[in-house]
């Protein structure tokens, strides 16, 4: 009886598929956000890492548009991502973990600018009545991400982090009034002072 | 009118989150940060007490999804359903993705159907081609999450493309060693027959 040869290198290349798949697979569950998740729990200092670089140029924006420059950004963002790793217990799984940081980035950024700075009278007494006409929202098309990016930052801090909040992190003018610890008609004067003065700044 | 003008955000979202690159050297501080804390971690902890902390080895996790995958019969059926799907969001925000996820799709779901149609040649190695398929369709399902997420994308579009390319390329290899199986069995029944 002549040997299967032919079968057995088959075999032999089905194997090393098998190998070079599952290995691809090893990769890339490693990277994928769960096995990182777990592997902070253990206190593992490489997927601490990589967490950090996924999500780290993501979370500096919010800040920047937050707080309204790099350097308390910076800041906000390293005790972010500290409070994120050390308290990575209580992270449940409920949302992403993504969610879950840009809440913790959010929350100390309104504690910031607390602090320091939030510019808390005239704010309040600001007309509504006057509507941001409706050809304003063709022309914001026309504007580029990086100016408006840009005009942003120069907002008086409380419209801006509302403006942020509303149009770009996704919430509501309730939510936005508990994050912010404002009534839900103050969000939405700020929201309109913001895009006001945005629209008279990017000259459009 | 703001819900227009939100549209705006929503849909450039992903720009908006990469116009600044975070600081070059703050993962540098973190680190030192975390450092610290396991410094005056071990200096407040008893030394004699050990922490034992179970992990399941990877193999074993692996064997595990295998098991309970060959039970099921009603695998192969499941799998012919076109699983890379290109959808609205990949239009918008990553089209060049987007046109990548539609030409490999059509061409994977070509060479599976051949594959499952090939099964009366190798049942049981069949069946392992398509449970190393759906392990790699999990993997790019949390890809895309990541993607959708605002996650750093040119590495995670790049990651994406692999695995597409990947799964093509073992999709192809697989045809062919089954063609060649099925090419040996019926050569040695003929010399059966003579």
């Amino acid at each position: 009886m002549k040997k299967d040869v032919g079968f057995s290198n088959l075999w032999k290349n089905l194997s090393t598929l098998i190998v070079q798949a599952s290995k691809q697979l090893t990769k890339s569950q490693s990277n994928s956000t769960n096995e990182l998740v777990e592997g902070c729990r253990r206190n593992d200092r490489q997927s601490q890492q990589q967490l950090y670089e996924l999500y780290c140029d993501a979370m500096f924006n919010t800040a920047v548009r937050m707080l309204g420059n790099a350097a308390e950004a910076e800041d906000v963002l390293q005790e972010a991502f500290l409070a994120a790793f050390r308290g990575i217990e209580m992270f449940e799984g409920k949302s992403t973990f993504g969610a879950w940081l840009k809440r913790i980035v959010i929350n100390k950024c309104v504690d910031h600018l607390k602090k320091n700075r939030l510019q808390l009278v005239e704010m309040e007494t600001y007309d509504t009545a006057t509507e941001v006409s409706d050809d304003w929202d063709e022309k914001e098309g026309k504007v580029s991400v990086q100016e408006i990016h840009q005009e942003l930052k120069g907002l008086p801090d409380k419209c801006r982090a509302v403006f942020n909040l509303y149009m770009l992190e996704g919430y509501d003018h309730e939510e936005i009034g508990e994050i912010m610890n404002i009534s839900k008609s103050t969000s939405k004067s700020q929201l309109h002072r913001a895009r006001q003065l945005l629209r008279d700044r990017l000259k459009v | 009118m703001s819900k227009e003008n939100r549209k705006f955000y929503q849909e450039n979202r992903s720009e908006f989150d990469q116009v600044e690159k975070a600081p070059r050297n703050l993962w540098d501080k973190i680190d030192g940060a975390l450092d610290e804390d396991s410094e005056n971690l071990d200096e407040s902890e008893d030394k004699s007490t050990t922490k034992k902390s179970f992990r399941i080895p990877t193999w074993l996790k692996s064997a595990a999804i295998f098991i309970i995958v060959f039970g099921a019969g009603f695998f192969l059926a499941h799998n012919l359903k076109n699983d890379v799907s290109p959808d609205q969001f990949m239009a918008d925000q990553h089209p060049e993705m987007y046109e990548a996820e539609k030409y490999y799709s059509t061409h994977i779901q070509e060479v599976k159907v051949e594959l499952v149609k090939a099964r009366d040649t190798d049942k049981v190695l069949v069946e392992e081609f398509m449970r190393e398929h759906e392990l790699l369709d999990q993997v790019y399902d949390e890809l895309k999450i990541m993607l959708k997420e605002n996650v750093n994308s040119e590495r995670v579009v790049n990651m994406m493309l692999g695995n597409l390319q990947m799964r093509l390329e073992v999709l192809q290899k697989q045809k062919q060693i089954l063609q060649n199986i099925k090419s040996i069995k019926s050569g040695k029944n003929e010399t059966k027959t003579l």
